[in-house]
């Protein structure tokens, strides 16, 4: 792109008064805090709960963004139709489990594994065990994911789910060795 | 088939089908409303040249998908790895060039293409711990000490392993 030049109207300067240079200066690249906030909620959105938990203790704005913003609250609810676990928190039905460490008898922590898609159910424990289990943990005492509700506050709310076949209520205990 | 003419934003054309060009509702609604094929160039003034070439490149494979879906469910949310395999390729670029064809796909409307690029970077999120994410795009850690106490703890627990 040619640079545009601003020639003194009253042609005392012969040389331009002023030069701008239209060419894209070479800055410092693109950080992805600095795309614009509703990419950033794109890109966060496709998150499982267990992605979520950790991006939101990267810095203030994705924590907000993940804590604060409605639509990621209300995504983090199961639907109310799965039978034997409507309604409840992801965090609760995470292949991985919520492990709290107990020192001295008193709750230390609690740690949740960094990977792992969220469940569809039923839940089919054969697949993930051995690998979910030794994938690594970290804690997430402080996380404020922790200070949700169990089950959905949004149950009174339109869910737009259509009925679905019933699931048989004995796959929680199946395969749990 | 009908060609048209795109013009970058560092002033290169490119000729594309005009249905490829389309993938892009911004250029699509464009046309519709000039309601004949332009002669002159379309300026794409958000686009450089790389990144356009790119773009088409993406729509040119895909010039002959269903459109999407009017409304977005929300089931998308967690089928967040799903990218095909010929998407995945296209993706292995750094990350400065991924972030410009998210911009650039937001810019010219085409929703598919920012669901892949939207997808692509929540992989390279997945499964990392909140440190391992700052590295890996250059975050700064903006907490508080007393927050930053959080993060000691994590640390504390991956040494443990």
């Amino acid at each position: 792109m040619e640079d545009i030049q601003v020639i003194d109207p009253t042609g005392r300067h012969e040389r331009p008064i002023l030069t701008v240079v239209t060419d894209k200066l070479p800055g410092p690249p693109l950080n992805i805090l600095n795309l614009p906030h509703e990419l950033q909620i794109c890109i966060l959105s496709h998150l499982p709960i267990a992605g979520q938990i950790f991006a939101g203790m990267v810095c203030r704005l994705w924590e907000d963004i993940i804590v604060n913003s409605r639509s990621f609250t209300k995504a983090r609810y199961h639907g109310p139709d799965e039978n034997g676990y409507q309604n409840r928190h992801k965090l609760l039905t995470h292949p991985g489990g919520l492990l709290c460490l107990v020192q001295s008898g008193r709750v230390e922590g609690y740690c949740f594994p960094l990977d792992g898609d969220d469940v569809d159910f039923p839940i089919d424990y054969t697949n993930y065990n051995s690998k979910i289990l030794t994938a690594p943990r970290l804690d997430i005492a402080k996380c404020k994911l922790l200070d949700e509700p169990m089950s959905s506050p949004f149950v009174e709310e339109t869910w737009d789910i259509q009925p679905q076949q019933k699931v048989s209520t004995s796959f929680a205990t199946e395969d749990h060795d | 088939m009908s060609q048209i003419t795109l013009l970058s934003s560092d002033n290169v054309e490119m000729k594309v089908d005009k249905e490829v060009a389309e993938r892009s509702i911004l250029i699509k609604n464009m046309l519709e409303d000039v309601g004949e094929t332009p002669d002159q160039a379309i300026p794409i003034p958000n686009v450089n040249e790389g990144v356009l070439r790119k773009v088409i490149e993406w729509c040119e494979h895909h010039r002959n998908d269903p459109p999407p879906p009017a409304d977005e469910d929300s089931d998308s949310r967690k089928k967040s790895t799903d990218i095909e395999e010929w998407d995945q390729k296209f993706m292995q670029v750094d990350q400065e060039m991924l972030f410009e064809i998210i911009l650039a796909a937001n810019y010219l409307d085409i929703k598919p293409l920012l669901d892949v690029g939207c997808k692509t970077v929540a992989n390279m999120i997945k499964g990392k711990s909140p440190e391992e994410i700052r590295k890996t795009f250059n975050i700064q850690n903006d907490f508080t000490p007393e927050e930053e106490d959080q993060i000691r703890r994590e640390n504390e627990w991956a040494e443990d392993r």
